[in-house]
């Protein structure tokens, strides 16, 4: 990994408005904070997992990161430039090495084009000089390694089952061979088998192009197995991050602990003996988050000061974490395992 | 293949449970489509015994929905189903749909991945949960009420005597699906179908209603039944499991058995390729090579032998039928031993 990071984000904010609500009462615009003061660096060839429970602003986050949700506030420096100072042209350049893919593999690719013309797109868009017998050797090449047989360039996504149909939407995220892309929920829609072929086909693809990534899921296992760090999110806010091993094994926020107890284990003599840690009830509503800390509600360990005083996203004392660790609980330092 | 630890306790005796409450036999469901006729499920037997949670693996296609679908009577319009389905003794596939009604709700009840779309948005908790009670147990309607304000309580549903006379979508997902097993346990049943119950909970809500499910099956005694696609799920929850493929049981086992010691090399490759929290990051993840077949073509032999890496000529000719493979430990496949 090379020192300057592909991707900065400071004090990064997306906000929603709500309108609407009930009649005659006036206007009752109300705002949920989707994501609320997220900062990040990532490095060439590192992949930052996001977790947490719906709502928690991940999948905000990512397409704020790639601008495809314009922020509320916070500054997004891509490869040393600040994205604000940069002009039309500019950006819509930068968007080639960033890029997405998404959840739903169907849902995401046009059911009127074929494979061939879908992973194509991007490269229509951005080197739209390219002759057509490049452009379909590009996409041959891209095709054979995703693990998709060429001589199926010319099929329709319906005729392609889920894995074949995300290993597809990432064929067309790397044909312009990105130095990010943002995989949102890439294997949850997949069977445990095909998930698994999936994982493996990004880190491969991530070791053969140095490309870093931000891996968004609610299953805690996958996320271990292909980050290199992880951030844990709830209502908008960071409460943790630090490297993969570390948030399992010495997590210290609260939210990560019972995040990571609740987990199933595949391992019937071990998932009985665990103790887990059950958080009570539900998460609270975005648009009315608690005071202090937002996890106060449902902490096991919250004391006064936590409804009083939001806490600091600061480096625990001591750490085994590879880089830093940084924990928003007033009691990061106490609550070690 | 992981080894098995020491400790064997809190583990119900897995095998040979008394008495059988609910016994399938040779039970297949097919579907007519345009395409051609979809084989969803293909000579099932299995037994489930009372008091028991048996766990039904397998992927999307596997089979497992539509096999518990069938032995509720709730099959789609264009599929059939033959065979036999016995819930206490007394044979009740395909049963006319008022003589269903008397047992569906009253002795099975099943609970599905998505409480909302099952839940009447019409009507409030309160209307949807003594209808069940007022139908089966001849209770007025203030005696109903009582009951479930009761059952939602057992639950864990906070001050539910408020909350009956809210709507569905007045609930949150973790709280509709306590209300999803309460009205399911309204009347006792003898058995319980749980399809994918936590599979679009949060993992923190998850934990909850598992929790719930152990709690309420101690308390009640009744059979359970819980169909995943998440081993940690089945591994923490059930005594005994069955793995389906191809609408076929390709394994089944008491829970520690399948884990610990596999027979079929599906279940193994499922078992290898979920990742796991508890193991250190980073490694290749082994995979299961290949995708599950397409049900209007599924090959002849074994349907799991164009991904096995342990295949010999007998598999792509002969169907392997289920066979002990050890202490109450079934497999189908031609290998002696994995």
């Amino acid at each position: 990994m090379s020192a300057a990071p592909v991707l900065s984000v400071r004090d990064l904010a997306v906000h929603f408005t709500l309108r609407g609500g009930l009649p005659f009462v006036g206007d009752r615009s109300r705002v949920v904070r989707a994501v609320d003061g997220v900062s990040l660096d990532l490095m060439p060839g590192e992949t930052l997992g996001l977790v947490g429970e719906s709502g928690c602003g991940k999948s905000t986050l990512g397409r704020a990161v790639l601008q495809l949700i314009e922020p509320t506030a916070g500054r997004i420096v891509w490869l040393g430039r600040d994205v604000a100072e940069l002009d039309r042209e500019a950006l819509r350049r930068t968007r080639r090495d960033r890029q997405i893919v998404f959840q739903d593999p169907y849902d995401s690719l046009d059911p009127r084009m074929t494979i061939g013309e879908i992973i194509a797109e991007p490269l229509r868009t951005f080197e739209p000089r390219l002759r057509a017998d490049q452009r379909r050797a590009r996409v041959e090449a891209m095709m054979a390694k995703v693990g998709l047989l060429p001589q199926q360039i010319n099929r329709y996504p319906h005729e392609f089952s889920g894995g074949q149909c995300q290993r597809v939407g990432i064929a067309r995220a790397m044909i312009n061979d990105p130095k990010l892309i943002v995989c949102d929920e890439p294997v949850s829609s997949l069977d445990v088998s095909i998930q698994a072929q999936i994982v493996n086909l990004l880190k491969d693809l991530q070791r053969d192009t140095g490309m870093a990534m931000i891996f968004i899921s609610h299953n805690l296992s996958i996320v271990r197995h292909i980050s290199h760090r992880i951030m844990v999110l709830y209502l908008g806010k960071v409460m943790e991050v630090a490297d993969r091993d570390t948030i399992y094994r010495a997590s210290r926020h609260p939210y990560t602990q019972a995040l990571v107890s609740a987990v199933p284990l595949p391992d019937p003599d071990l998932e009985r003996a665990r103790d887990r840690i059950l958080l009570s009830g539900d998460l609270p509503s975005p648009i009315d988050p608690p005071s202090g800390c937002v996890f106060r509600t449902r902490c096991p360990i919250a004391q006064d000061i936590c409804a009083r005083r939001v806490p600091a996203l600061d480096p625990v004392a001591t750490t085994d974490s590879k880089g830093p660790h940084i924990v928003a609980c007033h009691f990061r330092d106490e609550t070690g395992r | 293949m992981p080894s098995i630890p020491a400790t064997a306790e809190r583990f119900a005796p897995a095998a040979s449970p008394g008495r059988a409450v609910l016994e399938i036999r040779d039970l297949s469901t097919a579907f007519e489509t345009p395409d051609g006729i979809v084989r969803a499920v293909d000579r099932v037997s299995l037994d489930v015994g009372a008091g028991e949670a048996l766990g039904i693996v397998g992927e999307s296609g596997s089979g497992k929905t539509q096999l518990f679908l069938s032995v509720m009577g709730l099959l789609a319009q264009n599929g059939s189903a033959n065979g036999s389905v016995r819930l206490d003794g007394s044979e009740i596939l395909n049963l006319p749909p008022r003589s269903l009604n008397r047992v569906r709700g009253a002795r099975m009840a099943m609970v599905f991945q998505d409480p909302l779309t099952s839940l009447n948005p019409y009507l409030t908790v309160r209307r949807q949960m003594t209808e069940v009670l007022v139908t089966h147990r001849g209770m007025t309607e203030v005696q109903a009420r009582r009951h479930s304000v009761d059952m939602l309580a057992r639950v864990q549903i906070p001050r539910a005597a408020e909350r009956i006379d809210l709507y569905p979508h007045e609930f949150s997902g973790g709280m509709r699906q306590r209300v999803m097993l309460a009205m399911a346990l309204l009347c006792r049943p003898s058995l319980l179908i749980l399809d994918e119950p936590t599979t679009a909970l949060d993992v923190t809500v998850q934990a909850q209603i598992l929790a719930l499910v152990r709690e309420l099956r101690s308390a009640h005694e009744t059979a359970i039944v819980l169909i995943s696609h998440d081993l940690g799920v089945i591994a923490g929850t059930c005594d005994r499991v069955a793995v389906m493929y191809a609408g076929r049981i390709v394994e089944q086992a008491p829970v520690r058995e399948l884990f610990y010691r596999p027979q079929h090399p599906y279940a193994l490759g499922l078992l290898r390729s979920t990742p796991r929290l508890d193991v250190i990051g980073g490694e290749r993840l082994p995979t299961v090579p290949g995708q599950p077949p397409d049900l209007l073509r599924v090959p002849p032999g074994c349907p799991f032998a164009p991904r096995c890496s342990y295949r010999f000529d007998r598999c792509e000719i002969e169907e392997p039928l289920l066979r002990p493979a050890g202490d109450a430990h079934r497999k189908a496949c031609h290998l002696e031993k994995l």
